[in-house]
């Protein structure tokens, strides 16, 4: 038990708390339980997770808050749990430093491959990994050069600037918010326009089908996120 | 459900109307009658105009109508004639007289307007209660005979538990149509605004009904520079989702779906076609209504609302959503059509 990755869960619902437990295999993974913002806050100091997976819906305080408390003193990969129709809190808990979401009813796949990619990206250190590949598609964030089924493709400066930042977070969702800032500034956050142009050129230049993107994924009316997997 | 004033969205207009009608018809009989009857009786007749405008275009036109037919009567009929004085003051009775029995009527006449309405709306609350009883509880059925079964050990674990996951779905897809229609309903849905492509859309649309489309062939024709469109995009996304839905609920499994979209003058078109069996000669604005069940007895997916919804959200976005049969071969395409917008300024690098 070791090498267990420590899960939190702050969830009030006992179904999702039973639902969540059995889908984790106790060889490999350490499941507490949290029914309240309150008490999530207390275990995720306590019990010291690798991963927080955090329900928006708490009935004692907003999971935003239980977000902030918990990002005051520490990196932990935080997932939050919500359901369609809540994307401006999801928004707002993303630009508050949680690192990805799901949407209920989700599966255990999703579930899964959520938490490998935030586990991912809290194991590196200061410097990131430098090259990506995936599905055909090959960055090399040291020499700047993007390659599609081996062949270089030309991408301008802002292109070349929103593919960075989502390699960057590969597998993870990045806001509207936080690509404008990064590629923009802070006065662009509000221009989603330019994503949509963007993101539709970065689409014809690296997807076999635009409009059936494999790799550049559109998360609805929360940001993008760049497959790794 | 809101109720409607009387008279409905033109009520004011088409009251007034009315009022001057029938003052001009009570005019009419009483210069017939001016000579044979007394006064009093050509107060009646105009009395009785001012109720028939009452009984049926509300408040605001019945007091027109008062003041109207009191002043026709005064003018025309109350000595000295052609005059606004009145010789004898008891005129001035009749005439609150006439207003007060405007009001009155006009006041019983938006009750039963309103009783009219009532029981209408308990008709359709009764009959979407029994249908959301009964497409909620049928996927609960199948999920709780699943468990049951994987509960007693017996039977094929993975088929059950497919059928559990399955159902699971189509019971959220049920659900959160109930409650999209709901908020389209009750008016209170708040358009957020902001540019988006039209491909990008499709993208998501088609990402989020995979399961459902399987292995189905799919075809995207999206012109590259096709506009940008102003329009909330949850909703519009809902609604590509809901045909795309639509699609896969009433076509066979391995038949085409195909996506495109045009730029036309005004608009920006899109349209979604498939290879199923058309729809029904006739029926191609009346599949946009609610509830709708179909012919082949299978229980239209999501309360049969995913076209009405279709339907709401277009007009909100004061678009247009309309089905036909293809013109070349089976199927039937559906039309989306949303105002196309001066482009926002995107800068270049």
């Amino acid at each position: 038990m070791a090498d267990a990755v420590k899960i939190l869960v702050v969830d009030d619902e006992l179904a999702i708390q039973r639902f969540l437990k059995a889908s984790f295999d106790p060889a490999d993974y350490e499941v507490a339980a949290a029914m309240t913002g309150e008490e999530g806050i207390r275990k995720a100091a306590l019990f010291n997770p690798g991963v927080v997976l955090l329900d928006l819906g708490l009935p004692d305080m907003e999971g935003l808050q239980v977000a902030e408390a918990i990002r005051e003193w520490s990196s932990v990969p935080i997932i939050v749990l919500s359901v369609r129709g809540q994307e401006q809190d999801k928004v707002a808990a993303l630009d508050a430093g949680v690192d990805d979401y799901l949407t209920k009813p989700f599966g255990v796949g999703e579930l899964m491959a959520r938490i490998r990619v935030a586990l991912r990206h809290a194991g590196k250190t200061e410097n990131v990994e430098p090259k990506f590949e995936f599905s055909g598609l090959s960055v090399d964030l040291a020499t700047r050069h993007v390659m599609k089924d081996g062949q270089e493709v030309h991408l301008t400066p802002n292109e070349y600037g929103i593919l960075a930042l989502l390699v960057r977070n590969a597998g993870k969702v990045v806001t509207h918010r936080q690509i404008l800032k990064e590629v923009w500034g802070p006065a662009y956050e509000q221009e989603s326009h330019y994503l949509r142009v963007y993101m539709g050129q970065l689409r014809h230049k690296l997807e076999e089908d635009a409009a059936r993107p494999k790799l550049l994924i559109t998360e609805s009316g929360v940001g993008y996120r760049l497959l790794a997997e | 459900m809101h109720l409607r004033k009387p008279g409905g969205e033109h009520g004011l207009a088409r009251g007034v109307g009315a009022a001057l009608a029938a003052c001009a018809i009570a005019t009419l009989i009483c210069f017939a009658m001016y000579g044979r009857f007394d006064t009093a009786n050509l107060s009646m007749v105009y009395l009785l105009a001012v109720a028939a405008v009452a009984s049926r275009f509300g408040r605001v036109a019945a007091a027109i109508a008062a003041v109207v037919n009191v002043l026709a009567f005064d003018i025309l009929f109350v000595p000295p004639r052609f005059t606004l004085e009145v010789e004898e003051s008891q005129y001035l009775v009749t005439f609150l007289v006439m207003l007060a029995v405007g009001f009155l009527i006009s006041s019983l006449g938006e009750q039963s307007t309103q009783a009219r309405q009532q029981a209408e709306t308990e008709k359709i609350r009764n009959s979407l209660l029994t249908s959301i009883s009964h497409d909620l509880r049928t996927p609960l059925a199948a999920i709780a005979g699943a468990a049951s079964s994987l509960k007693s050990g017996k039977g094929d674990h993975q088929g059950l538990a497919e059928t559990i996951y399955e159902e699971s779905m189509r019971l959220n897809l049920q659900v959160q149509n109930l409650l999209d229609m709901t908020r389209l309903q009750s008016g209170q849905v708040p358009l957020r605004r902001q540019w988006h492509s039209m491909e990008e859309l499709v993208g998501s649309a088609l990402q989020r009904t995979s399961d459902l489309l399987e292995d189905r062939p799919v075809t995207v024709n999206m012109p590259p520079e096709l506009p940008l469109v102003e329009c909330d995009g949850e909703l519009m996304e809902k609604v590509i989702t809901n045909l795309i839905e639509n699609v896969a609920a009433h076509t066979p499994k391995a038949s085409d779906l195909e996506i495109s979209a045009r730029e036309g003058k005004e608009h920006v078109i899109l349209d979604v076609a498939d290879r199923g069996s058309g729809i029904p000669k006739g029926q191609e604005s009346r599949i946009f209504e609610r509830f709708l069940r179909h012919a082949d007895g299978e229980a239209a997916s999501g309360f049969g609302l995913g076209l009405a919804i279709c339907r709401a959200i277009l007009k909100l976005h004061e678009g247009h959503i309309w089905a036909e049969n293809r013109p070349q071969g089976a199927g039937a395409v559906f039309h989306v059509e949303l105002p196309k917008h001066p482009q926002p300024v995107v800068p270049l690098g």
